[in-house]
């Protein structure tokens, strides 16, 4: 197979010691023929192989639960007394606002919190269900983020910065790392069927990375894979007979063709298509699921359902061994609430919880939550201060995100935020840190997962500029491999 | 809107209830009268959480020491304090926050100013804060001074950075602030000593851990920033950026000295030499013991030729013309031939759209389901097609495409000629970049200046095949490339792009007519609306009578009780209506109503025939109508003067540094030679600088340009350029793998005009191209090593790098597409036009209503082009793409095998089969005549055998399905023609 990066590809070795090389790199291949003096390049990979991490992994999997809209943290995890006690005064600094209709006059949270669990966490009563797993979470209260607008804090929480144009974090890792079952993509994406997220296939788009790398939709609704299965007017087994066929004339194409590897593994893909089309609806079949999974998963409720469904299949996929699945929530910015926090936030929360606190469950019981990272982060969290009446506006300075499994320490609250909840200030953990981390849990070194591309090498976290560290304090091993 | 204004005038009264009914008082004092202002209006932007520009509001200590662009407020004067400026402009706050200053408001800003901005700021400072800085005079400030000092000492600081003394150390270096109060890893100070990157490495002195961590403490826990006396930066107007000087070392770089053409090498084996450029690649090839490899068939040249120029398969016709054609020079008049073509334009044209980042549409463009045209932008594509067809030389073509508004005078004409429309249109290259700026959210300076780096970054890998981007944020690391030289090119755009004056897309655009034009054909709409609303009224009036007497009638078969009552509720607007009222129309409006249908059958003799004058008349009046149409063009022209532009450190607006005027790159340029003089030859109210840029380009002394575009002919012709990395030139791309060859070319290029079509000729008449693709590695085992005690081509040069055969080249993903659309018969062949939308299916599909347009009209999206195309690897536009990417994936073969687009071009194969042939003609003819259609050959008898052997199987699997038997064999058939479609052979060119 052979992988072009779609702009120039080269390579550089010594990378940060000024020393400087050059390989032309097509894919897999080194082409380092009678011309080229240097030494080899870094290797591209071609295919979704299962590759060697850099270190012992802790986790394998990776279940990506992307709430866009900006989840108010405040409202959730990051209980403020202080703006109860000063509701309706000025916050006396001030906060820097995205969106017209902004008053500086603090905004006291209409829901109630309460605090779990053996690590005490404090959840609101807008998620029930989360808060009865919460020693299984580890949450990270001193996120912050780059920028305040929608589709830019998305890139950022995905691709270490806030333009289009880097691959995904979910890209890279099927890049560094394959994956384990060839019958299935490496990155699944779990859409709601209704309809995209703000940002759409930008949220899972390879960007520079070679386009198999890019998370492939599964549709939870029909066939998972556009032009999986042949149309219903052709007699069974006639697609096996047109396949064998086609191997016919391949082969015959080959004979006249040696050492073409290209061919080959274009007539072995139809192969791993036949494969695909057996594979793909039998993971995403919830038939053979108990009665009692089911219900966890709130499937049984028209409310709860749609979402519900979606983490049941990103449970399953993990299991047949995918390695990176997201799921979004309901088209649109559900957590975007610039009008009524309460009312707003109860929609979605109520939407969204259960799944959420199901997965964990399940995977906990089927013993998978070890080996595989699930994550729920939004792109950024919300102000103390009011939008409209009853809402609030976009914040990237502070939100909360949690963990669980693939070693994160569970039961863990990490990070604090000023007392308005309006800026992260104790153990503060940016994107790019966050994406560091995750990296290594995998048993990857985000400073060596790297792309060549237009004369630089690039990371998923672009060390130079972000300043990414594993931040090892949310571990469960707190050695670390740096 | 009106809901929202409520909602601000109670929040100023409850949140600020002091301020709505403040006095404007004699004397203000800023904590009393000024802060609740700037906390109100200002906090935003200029509060402690972002003080933007570096600008902080929040007491009048920090108010005094102003921006990073330096002071603000100068205490008693109005005409020297910036604040007062924007304030009093209403500059300040931005519109887009919908905040407004009272008269009153404004006017207590004046007179704290006028009258000595005065404060009641204790000059005590909080005892936290006296300890804090007697722990720097005792613990930092000794490190600081040791470790730093002979660089960053007070006199003439490296960087304006002086780190010897606290008030300094707070105003940061001319980048903006080193240290961020409370926040270590957000401080540069310590980002720069932790990775040692602070000393520089060479020197002896760097700072131990123990030191760091205490300078990383007394950052992190303490107050002292706000309290600082620190004196406001001077202005940097007279900054001013000198051109880079650049060493003659780094000119030496291969790249950046002009091309100069080496004498054609001696080969052994002249007989294989049809071309120079044979003579170059045979040359090196005997130097390793190699040769060409013998030359391909007839038909695969047929059909390599056809892809490359056309993007399309032969026709029969064309094959069996080619291949019955017996003259010696056979092979160079099918090449001219297809030169001729207008499909090569397509072709062509599309991998210039390629390079240039061409999309169809405004905006982000993320929203699968929709799209945002970006009016008339089609034109510019069209430009490119007929400019490729035309062959306008390259010189030419690049000139207008960059300054092409700058070559005629259309701003004074009274009638824009074809020449003028043409080259306003190629200055669409420059135009529909990502830029944001369309939503007010996002028409920031920083979301400007992002759509002018996108720019930057087109321009630069198309045209110079280089890769700026590094120096956006400092020089460049590996190429000779200053930073300075980034804004200095930046610079060459903006007075059309103007940062300050900027135009969002939505009013960047020209019309196709001129001003005087416009206004005539204005005139004209409105005579012709007129004229048709007379006939229109005329009409009516002709059928009132009719239409009176016809309601009439009907109203009479309303029962009398309801009649008048009908009447009534029928004369009152729907709207107004009251329940009995609606209740009676909705059951009687439809009896009483009369149709035109109704009154023209009534009509009399005489009305009919006036009528149908009238009818006429008021179609002529519309046809005219239609005619009188104005469209856009996405053009770019200067809006004015180019502004003062300065180098920003790290690509942030936040921090400007010194003002660069319009230059070029100076490693590119003759010594002395790099600052832009406006071109002379610019017609009109204009710059001239981008003409300037174009002729700077185009000189025949440009170390680049005429490489990048022969190596990118190259590339499209051989699957790899000579020099691997297109749009990357530098010292980090590839080196070219025949630099004489590829010098040799470019100078011949700018010799023989910058056409490329001769090129093409030369290029493919060549016996590199001809060679046939196949390895030879019979006699070798499969790595290819050495086994007769030869070693094979392969073992020595297993990439193929020194091209001892053809590459073997996928079709791309518009040649695949267009292949299966010709081989079906549906094609649509129409040339230009509107792009052609696609269908969104909620599932994420892009589809097209009608499979029959080449792949070029389609609608041109950033991440969601048709399906088909993306699966096949057609890039996802963020700026451009210099090099297709090429994966083979499982998807793409669940594509081939299941997707409606391919099951519906084999029924048609099949059908255009059975057309040409006959129905009841032999099972073999169909099936040759098969291959021949999707193949241009004739298939072996084995291969017809096995062809009958599939559709015997696929019958019986249809008989058992229960089919009827004729529908069978068809359907088999398509089958059969299916699989032909995704054979190897017909997605891969030898």
């Amino acid at each position: 197979m052979m992988q072009f990066s779609r702009r120039e590809m080269l390579s550089l070795s010594g990378f940060g010691l000024g020393q400087l090389a050059v390989a032309d790199l097509l894919g897999g291949k080194q082409l380092l023929g009678a011309e080229s003096s240097e030494p080899a390049g870094l290797p591209i990979h071609g295919n979704l192989h299962a590759r060697k991490t850099h270190f012992p992994a802790g986790a394998k999997a990776v279940i990506q639960l992307i709430q866009n809209g900006g989840p108010s943290q405040m409202d959730l995890f990051d209980p403020k007394p202080l703006l109860t006690q000063m509701a309706g005064k000025p916050h006396p600094d001030g906060v820097e606002i995205h969106q017209p209709n902004n008053v500086n006059s603090l905004l006291p949270s209409p829901l109630k919190f309460q605090k779990y669990g053996e690590c005490g966490m404090d959840v609101s009563e807008a998620l029930p269900h989360v808060s009865s797993v919460v020693d299984d979470l580890c949450f990270v209260r001193s996120m912050h983020s780059e920028h305040n607008n929608h589709l830019e804090g998305l890139n950022m929480l995905l691709t270490c910065k806030i333009f289009p144009g880097r691959p995904v974090m979910g890209a890279w890792i099927s890049y560094a790392l394959g994956t384990e079952n060839q019958n299935l993509p490496a990155y699944v994406v779990l859409r709601d069927p209704d309809g995209y997220t703000i940002g759409g296939k930008q949220l899972w788009a390879n960007a520079f990375l070679p386009a198999l790398y890019q998370g492939v939709e599964f549709s939870t609704r029909g066939a998972p894979i556009h032009h999986l299965n042949p149309p219903p007017s052709l007699p069974p087994g006639a697609q096996r007979a047109n396949l064998d066929f086609l191997n016919q004339l391949n082969a015959r194409h080959l004979s006249n063709r040696p050492g073409e590897s290209e061919l080959e593994s274009r007539i072995e893909n139809f192969e791993l298509a036949a494969r695909m089309q057996l594979e793909a609806p039998s993971v995403l079949d919830l038939a053979g699921e108990t009665q009692e999974t089911q219900k966890l998963y709130g499937l049984d409720n028209p409310t709860t359902a749609k979402y519900g469904t979606r983490c049941l299949m990103a449970r399953r996929l993990v299991e047949s061994g995918v390695r990176f699945v997201q799921v979004t929530t309901s088209p649109g910015q559900p957590w975007d609430h610039h009008n009524d926090i309460g009312k707003g936030m109860k929609n979605i929360a109520t939407a969204t919880d259960q799944g959420a606190a199901a997965l964990i469950k399940d995977l906990k019981q089927r013993g998978l939550l070890d080996s595989t990272i699930v994550m729920w982060a939004g792109e950024f969290g919300r102000l103390p201060t009011t939008q409209n009446g009853k809402g609030r506006d976009h914040n990237r300075n502070a939100f909360t995100l949690w963990f669980a499994g693939g070693g994160f320490q569970p039961g863990l609250i990490y990070g604090e935020t000023d007392e308005f909840g309006y800026k992260s200030i104790v153990n503060r953990v940016s994107v790019p840190d966050m994406i560091a981390t995750v990296c290594h849990q995998l048993g990857l070194d985000h400073q060596r997962v790297q792309f060549p591309l237009g004369g630089r090498v690039e990371t998923p976290t672009n060390v130079t500029v972000s300043g990414a560290k594993v931040v090892g304090d949310l571990l469960s091993n707190k050695v670390y491999c740096s | 809107m009106t809901k929202y204004l409520v909602i601000v005038i109670v929040a100023i009264i409850t949140a600020n209830g002091a301020i709505a009914s403040a006095e404007v008082v004699e004397q203000p004092v800023f904590e009393k009268d000024v802060l609740p202002i700037f906390t109100r209006y200002c906090f935003n932007c200029h509060g402690k959480s972002s003080p933007q520009l570096g600008l902080d509001l929040r007491s009048a200590r920090l108010t005094m020491r102003g921006s990073q662009n330096g002071a603000v407020l100068v205490k008693g004067s109005l005409e020297e304090s910036l604040l007062w400026k924007k304030v009093s402009t209403r500059e300040m706050p931005p519109k887009i926050f919908k905040l407004r200053l009272s008269d009153d408001e404004i006017e207590t800003v004046r007179r704290w100013i006028e009258t000595g901005a005065a404060s009641e700021e204790s000059t005590e400072l909080p005892e936290d804060v006296q300890l804090h800085f007697a722990r720097f005079e005792k613990e930092i400030q000794p490190i600081l001074t040791e470790r730093c000092s002979a660089c960053h000492g007070e006199d003439e600081p490296d960087a304006a950075l002086d780190l010897t003394s606290l008030e300094s150390l707070v105003r940061g270096s001319n980048s903006g602030p080193v240290i961020v109060e409370g926040f270590s890893e957000k401080s540069i100070l310590i980002r720069k000593v932790a990775s040692h990157a602070m000393p520089p490495p060479d020197s002896d002195d760097p700072l131990t851990a123990a030191e760091i961590q205490t300078i990383t403490r007394w950052i992190d826990n303490g107050r002292f920033a706000d309290f600082v006396d620190v004196k406001p930066r001077p202005s940097q107007s007279a900054d001013s950026a000198e051109a880079p000087t650049i060493s003659d070392e780094d000119r030496q770089f291969w790249a950046f000295q002009k091309p100069i053409a080496a004498p054609l090498p001696e080969v052994k084996d002249k007989q294989r030499v049809r071309t120079p450029i044979d003579q170059f690649i045979l040359a090196k090839l005997e130097s390793r013991g190699l040769t060409f490899s013998p030359d391909a068939s007839k038909l695969t040249l047929l059909r390599r030729a056809c892809f490359d120029l056309t993007g399309l398969p032969p026709t029969p016709a064309q094959t069996r013309e080619f291949l019955d054609d017996e003259r010696p020079d056979a092979y160079e008049l099918l090449i001219d031939r297809l030169l001729a073509s207008p499909h090569y334009g397509e072709r062509w044209g599309r991998h210039w759209l390629d390079v240039v980042g061409y999309v169809d549409t405004a905006g982000k463009d993320f929203n699968p389901t929709k799209a945002t045209l970006s009016d008339g932008y089609w034109r510019y594509r069209d430009y490119v097609v007929k400019a490729t067809n035309q062959d306008i030389p390259w010189d030419r073509f690049l000139v207008q495409q960059i300054a092409g508004d700058e070559l005629v005078d259309w701003r004074n004409a009274e009638k824009y000629t074809p020449e003028i429309l043409e080259l306003l249109t190629a200055t669409g290259y420059l135009r529909n970049v990502l830029d944001a700026t369309d939503e007010d959210i996002s028409n920031l300076p920083f979301d400007r200046y992002e759509a002018l780096f996108m720019l930057m970054e087109r321009v630069s890998s198309s045209t110079l095949g280089m890769t700026l981007a590094c120096a956006r944020c400092h020089d460049h690391k590996f190429d000779p490339i200053p930073q300075a030289d980034y804004y200095r090119f930046l610079s060459l755009f903006t007075s059309a792009y103007n940062p300050t004056e900027w135009l969002p897309p939505k009013k960047r655009h020209l019309y196709d007519v001129s001003k005087t034009e416009q206004a005539e054909i204005e005139r004209k709409k409105k005579e012709a609306n007129a004229t048709l609303s007379t006939l229109k009224k005329q009409l009516k009036e002709l059928r009132a009578p009719y239409r009176e007497r016809l309601r009439e009638e009907k109203l009479n078969q309303i029962p009398e009780a309801d009649r008048a009552e009908v009447e009534a509720a029928l004369a009152t607007a729907a709207k107004k209506r009251d329940k009995n009222q609606k209740e009676l129309a909705s059951k009687y409006e439809k009896t009483v109503s009369v149709t035109d249908a109704q009154v023209d059958a009534a009509l009399s003799e005489a009305d009919r025939m006036a009528r149908d004058t009238l009818q006429e008349q008021i179609r002529e009046g519309q046809a005219v109508l239609d005619t009188l149409r104005i469209e856009k063009i996405q053009a770019l022209w200067d809006v004015g003067e180019a502004p003062t532009i300065r180098l920003l450190h790290r690509g942030d607006v936040e921090f400007a540094g010194p003002i660069v005027s319009p230059g070029f790159l100076t490693v590119l340029s003759e010594p002395g030679k790099s600052t832009a003089v406006p071109s002379t030859t610019a017609v009109g109210k204009t710059t001239g600088l981008r003409l300037a840029f174009a002729e700077w380009l185009t000189s025949p002394d440009h170390p680049l340009t005429a490489r990048v575009i022969v190596n990118r002919l190259w590339q499209h012709h051989f699957g790899k350029g000579i020099v691997a990395t297109p749009g990357n030139f530098g010292i980090s791309g590839a080196r070219p793998t025949h630099p004489e060859l590829l010098d040799w070319l470019a100078v011949e290029f700018m010799r023989q005009g910058w056409s490329a079509k001769r090129f093409h000729k030369m290029m493919m008449t060549s016996t590199v191209y001809r060679q046939m693709s196949k390895r030879e590695v019979e006699e070798n085992d499969e790595q290819g090593s050495q086994i007769a005690g030869q070693p094979s081509p392969t073992a020595i040069d297993r990439d193929n790098r020194l091209l001892w055969r053809m590459n073997l080249r996928r079709l791309d993903a518009e040649a695949l597409r267009d292949s299966v659309i010709a081989v079906s018969g549906q094609g649509d062949y129409t040339l230009g036009g509107p792009p052609v939308l696609l269908k969104a299916a909620s599932s994420g599909l892009q589809t097209v209503a009608a499979d029959k347009r080449r792949s070029i009209y389609l609608i041109a999206r950033r991440t969601n082009p048709l399906t088909f195309l993306r699966v096949f690897d057609f890039p996802i536009i963020d700026v451009n793409c210099t090099r297709r990417s090429e994966s083979a994936t499982p998807l793409q073969s669940l594509t081939m095998i299941n997707s409606e687009f391919l099951i519906a071009s084999a029924d048609h194969l099949a059908q255009r089969v059975e057309e040409t042939v006959g129905n009841d003609a032999p099972l073999a003819q169909k099936i040759e005549k098969a291959y021949w259609f999707a193949l241009s050959r004739s298939p072996s008898h084995s291969e017809v055998e096995a062809a009958q052997e599939h559709l015997q199987h696929l019958n019986q699997l249809y008989e058992t399905s229960g089919a009827a038997p004729e529908d069978m064999t068809k359907k088999s058939f398509a089958q059969f023609v299916h699989m032909l479609l995704c054979s190897n052979e017909f997605l891969y060119i030898d």
